[in-house]
């Protein structure tokens, strides 16, 4: 005869409960992933609250840092000549980029001149932010920020430095946002090659390096040439600077090229970025969601 | 919710508060002193501990609020790791009375199998996002030096978690040692 006693009663609840629980919440996770698309996050007030909590420690952190850092390199190692050098090498690269900027619109002039009517150029508004974290998993190359909603922040905003592209914010809070590099896999982003103007998508690739697509066997390029961003898909302005080819693979039974890129952002030294605003933004968002919009036929419009 | 349940949350709580402790130092003190390439996952390896050692009906939940914690420091979401942690803790539970933790080089080798398992999961997601070997390839690489180190902590680590877990009568944990 077999008695069931209070413990295997209890045992075979606790094993209905764990797999009802288990369930529930592969159910909810599949949910998750079928949700998660790589391109932005829209968080809760919830994650958003916990984020920003987390952030300051992370902040808190980093400042400790650099105020030993900045002990150590401006008194300790007696490096005043350091602060001006560091200074001066800012400014160098504020004018390279100027030049290279020049240089840009020398470009652009000659080819609007062919053209009978002129784009309107867009207002941008800087906004200088300080990094207080990287993503703690190796697989999203994600930086986070000390700068929100509250400074003007908009999710996708454009992240750059003086040397070139970062990427672009991917989820924000109030007072912190998170940037989805161009290192990412997950970050395509729509180039040009400046020299040949030849066309291709870029991600993410290994060893901090950028992956150029899609560009035909037939194309000019050559090593050392820099790629700027074409300004296509309504994410990044047109014309930053990304980086130089540093590696070009041709076969001959393959359509395309392999290209790998070398980013002109040093993001291992990296401290502080700007984030682009561009007040006439929600026209622009309005416009993609009207070409957007599936069409009906038979409407007046 | 039953008293064993309400005795879940202080252990919970003080593991949670590690893996912030854990992934604040893995997010914020690695890249500043130049590892910014390499990160322990540290949220996984709670994980195994948890699925190991933790003979509980509740272990989904604590495993998607370890997840749900780690999403605060990395846009993986909680979805991805929630749903492999799940299905891994289910595997485990199959072998856990075959496999147990005797011995260091022991616990070594079964983190990094588990480490290996996750690996494999959720390399599968990222092909059927992405369509592309590409990434998983170079996610390999970074994969071998992490997993390596994190299964030589992880009895580091599980020493730590077990005093925090052994406090708790009704976790029903057995002996690390």
């Amino acid at each position: 005869m077999v008695t069931l006693t209070f413990m295997d009663f209890s045992n075979f609840k606790n094993h209905r409960l764990r797999w009802g629980l288990d369930i529930l919440i592969l159910g909810l996770s599949l949910y998750g992933v079928s949700r998660w698309s790589g391109k932005s996050e829209h968080i809760s007030p919830a994650k958003s609250f916990f984020i920003t909590n987390m952030a300051i420690i992370q902040q808190s952190v980093t400042s400790v840092n650099h105020e030993l850092s900045g002990l150590y390199n401006n008194y300790l190692a007696n490096i005043e000549a350091s602060k001006e050098n560091k200074s001066l090498l800012n400014k160098v690269a504020q004018l390279e980029n100027q030049i290279f900027e020049f240089e840009e619109l020398v470009k652009e002039n000659k080819r609007l001149k062919k053209l009978l009517q002129f784009g309107k150029k867009q207002v941008k508004r800087p906004i200088l932010s300080q990094i207080v974290g990287w993503n703690s998993s190796s697989h999203f190359k994600v930086l986070r920020i000390n700068k929100g909603f509250k400074d003007g922040i908009r999710l996708q905003s454009s992240v750059v430095t003086s040397k070139g592209l970062v990427g672009y914010i991917y989820r924000l809070t109030d007072h912190f946002a998170d940037v989805l590099t161009i290192l990412d896999a997950n970050n395509k982003v729509d180039a040009i090659v400046a020299r040949s103007r030849s066309h291709g998508i870029l991600e993410g690739y290994e060893q901090g390096k950028i992956l150029m697509k899609y560009v035909s066997n037939i194309e000019p390029v050559i090593l050392n040439d820099m790629v700027l961003t074409s300004g296509l898909g309504n994410l990044y302005p047109k014309g930053v600077r990304i980086g130089r080819i540093s590696k070009i693979e041709r076969e001959s039974y393959s359509v395309t090229q392999h290209i790998e890129i070398t980013p002109s952002v040093d993001f291992g030294n990296l401290e502080e970025v700007i984030v682009l605003i561009f007040p006439d933004r929600n026209k622009k968002d309005k416009e993609w969601e009207t070409l957007n919009r599936p069409l009906q036929i038979g409407s007046k419009n | 919710m039953n008293l064993s349940t309400l005795k879940l949350l202080r252990p919970m709580g003080l593991t949670l508060a590690l893996l912030v402790v854990l992934e604040v130092i893995s997010a914020t003190i690695f890249p500043l002193v130049g590892i910014e390439n390499y990160q322990i996952p540290f949220n996984i390896l709670i994980v195994l501990y948890l699925s190991f050692k933790l003979d509980s009906p509740y272990l989904a939940l604590l495993i998607l609020s370890v997840q749900y914690f780690h999403s605060l420091f990395s846009i993986e979401g909680w979805a991805i790791g929630t749903l492999i942690g799940v299905l891994l803790s289910r595997i485990i539970y199959l072998f856990k009375e075959i496999i147990d933790f005797f011995a260091f080089p022991l616990v070594i080798l079964v983190v990094q199998a588990c480490l290996l398992s996750w690996f494999i999961f959720s390399s599968l997601f990222i092909y059927f996002q992405n369509h592309s070997f590409g990434p998983v390839w170079s996610r390999f690489w970074v994969f071998i030096p992490e997993s390596l180190i994190a299964s030589l902590i992880s009895p580091v680590l599980f020493l730590i978690l077990e005093r925090i877990w052994k406090q708790n009568e009704e976790a029903s944990l057995r002996g690390l040692n």
